[in-house]
C-alpha cells in the first residue's frame, strides 16, 4: 500500500513538473499529453494485446453467447460497480445517488446482478474515486496510457487505485467471492469489447492515427462524465469551440 | 418636469418597451422556426436513409452515389472540412485545401458505405432539442437496434442554423463523443507530428484511400 501511495505521489510530482516544462507553441495541444512518445509505445502494446487476446475472445463471446446471456453479463458488471458508486456518491455529497445505487445493489442482488429488476426506473449515475477527486478540485494532470487499462489521466488512474482499496465488495470473504473479484476485470473487458466490437475495430483499422482518435474519444467521454463534479465556475462548455468557429 | 414632459417620457418608455417586446417575440418566433427546421432536417434525413437502406438491389456504387447526394443535401460539407483540420486550414495553400476537401470526402464516403447495410435494423427515437447560442441547435435522440444486438445509444445531431442560410448538419455526437471533434484531433495531431506540414495529412489520406477496398 505504501508503495502504491509513493507511486501516486511520484506521478503527481511528475505531472506538475511536466506542466512547468515549456513547450514550443507549435507542440502545444488542448489535450495535456507531455508523455506522448511513451504513451504511444504503451498504446502499441495494448493494441497487440487486443489483436492477440481481447478481440478474438470478444469475437468468440459475441458469436457464441446468446443475447440474453450477454445482457446478463453487462448487468452483472454494472451491478458489481454499485457499492463503489454508493461510496463515492456519498463522499461527493450526492446522497440521493448513493441511496439509489445501494437500493439497486440490494434489489438486483437477488439475482446476483444478472437481471436488472430496476429496469425502467431511474438508474444511478456511475461515480468513481477519480470523480470524487475532481469534486475536491484536484487537477486531472497529464494523459497516461496504462498497460492493459488503456486511456487515463494521472487523476483517474489514482482514482482507480483508491477504488480497488475502498471497494466494499472486498468485505465479502471466501473463495467464491475472491474468484468473482479476480475474474471481474476480465469479464468486464471481454463484455465491453464485444459491445463496442465494430466501433473499436473501426478505430483500429480506419484511423489515420488510432492513438490520437482514442485519446480524443477518452477526453470527450470523461469530460462529460465529470461535468457535474467540477467545482462551480469551472464547468467548460464543449460547444464553445463549435460556436466560436461560426463567429470567426 | 412639466406635465407634457412627463407624458412624453411615458410615451417614449411605452414605445421602447413595445419595441423591445416585439423584438423579443420576433426573436422567439425566429428561434422556434429554426428549431423546427433543425428537427425536420434530421427527420427527413432519417426517412431517406431508411428508405434507401431497405432497397435490396443496390450495388456499392449505388450506395456511394446515394450517400454522396445525402451528404450534399443535408450536411454543411464546407464547414465540416474546414473544422476538421482546425487552425491548420489557414496554413494550407489553396491547392492543398481543395485536394484535402476532395480526399476527405472520398474517405468518409467509403467508410460510410461500408456501414450502410447496418442501418436496416436501426431506428431513431427523438428525445430533446436544445439551442446553443444563436447558431447551433442540438437535436437529441436514441438509436435503437431492432435486432437487439446492440444496446440503445444516445445521439445528438449538431445543426448549424446561420441567418439567411438553410439549416445543415455539422456534427454527430454519439455517447458524448463528437465525430467531428475526434476527426479534428486526429488530423491536427498528424500534422503537428509532421512539423506542421499540411501535405503530410494529404499523403496519409491518399495512402488510406489506396488501402480501402477497390471500387
Amino acid at each position: 500500500m505504501s508503495v502504491m501511495v509513493r507511486l501516486l505521489l511520484s506521478a503527481y510530482a511528475l505531472s506538475f513538473l511536466a506542466a512547468c516544462t515549456s513547450m514550443p507553441d507549435d507542440e502545444k495541444t488542448a489535450i495535456n499529453d507531455p508523455f506522448e512518445n511513451t504513451n504511444r509505445k504503451i498504446f502499441a502494446f495494448n493494441l497487440a494485446v487486443d489483436n492477440y487476446a481481447l478481440e478474438p475472445a470478444a469475437n468468440l463471446y459475441r458469436k457464441t453467447a446468446p443475447e440474453p446471456v450477454q445482457r446478463g453479463v453487462r448487468n452483472y458488471v454494472s451491478w458489481s460497480g454499485m457499492p463503489l458508486t454508493a461510496v463515492n456518491s456519498g463522499l461527493q455529497g450526492k446522497f440521493e445517488n448513493a441511496a439509489l445505487a445501494s437500493l439497486t445493489f440490494l434489489v438486483n442482488g437477488l439475482t446476483f446482478g444478472f437481471v436488472d429488476l430496476m429496469e425502467g426506473e431511474d438508474q444511478p449515475k456511475r461515480e468513481d474515486f477519480g470523480q470524487t477527486l475532481t469534486s475536491a478540485g484536484l487537477n486531472q494532470g497529464p494523459y497516461l496510457v496504462v498497460p492493459f487499462l488503456g486511456s487515463n489521466t494521472v487523476r483517474s488512474v489514482s482514482g482507480r487505485a483508491v477504488d480497488m482499496v475502498i471497494n466494499p465488495l472486498r468485505a465479502f470473504s471466501g473463495k467464491t467471492a475472491s474468484d468473482a473479484r479476480a475474474t471481474l476485470p476480465i469479464v468486464n473487458a471481454v463484455s465491453l469489447r464485444a459491445t463496442h466490437f465494430d466501433t473499436i475495430n473501426d478505430v483500429k483499422n480506419n484511423s489515420l492515427d488510432a492513438y490520437a482518435r482514442a485519446r480524443s474519444a477518452y477526453y470527450q467521454h470523461r469530460d462529460k462524465l465529470l461535468q457535474d463534479n467540477l467545482p462551480k465556475g469551472e464547468v467548460e462548455d464543449d460547444l464553445d469551440e463549435f460556436e466560436t468557429f461560426f463567429t470567426e | 418636469m412639466t406635465h407634457l414632459q412627463k407624458t412624453l417620457l411615458k410615451v417614449k418608455t411605452t414605445t421602447c418597451a413595445a419595441i423591445m417586446l416585439l423584438a423579443c417575440a420576433g426573436g422567439t418566433v425566429f428561434a422556434n422556426d429554426r428549431v423546427s427546421e433543425a428537427e425536420n432536417l434530421v427527420k427527413a434525413l432519417i426517412t431517406e436513409l431508411e428508405q434507401t437502406s431497405l432497397r435490396d438491389n443496390m450495388s456499392d456504387k449505388d450506395n456511394k452515389q446515394v450517400l454522396d447526394q445525402l451528404v450534399e443535401s443535408y450536411f454543411d460539407v464546407d464547414a465540416i472540412t474546414r473544422f476538421s483540420v482546425g487552425r491548420y486550414w489557414r496554413v494550407a495553400t489553396e491547392s492543398e485545401q481543395s485536394e484535402y476537401a476532395k480526399l476527405f470526402r472520398f474517405v468518409l464516403l467509403n467508410q460510410a458505405s461500408e456501414q450502410f447495410h447496418k442501418l436496416r435494423d436501426l431506428e431513431f427515437k427523438p428525445t430533446t432539442t436544445n439551442t446553443k447560442g444563436d447558431k447551433i441547435i442540438l437535436v437529441g435522440g436514441i438509436i435503437h437496434d431492432k435486432s437487439g444486438e446492440f444496446p440503445d445509444v444516445e445521439i445528438f445531431w449538431r445543426i448549424v442554423a446561420q441567418p439567411n442560410k438553410p439549416a445543415k448538419i455539422f456534427d454527430i455526437e454519439v455517447e458524448n463523443i463528437s465525430m467531428l471533434k475526434t476527426q479534428q484531433d486526429e488530423n491536427t495531431t498528424l500534422i503537428r507530428r509532421n512539423a506542421g506540414r499540411f501535405g503530410a495529412l494529404i499523403e496519409a489520406l491518399q495512402e488510406q484511400l489506396k488501402n480501402q477496398q477497390p471500387n
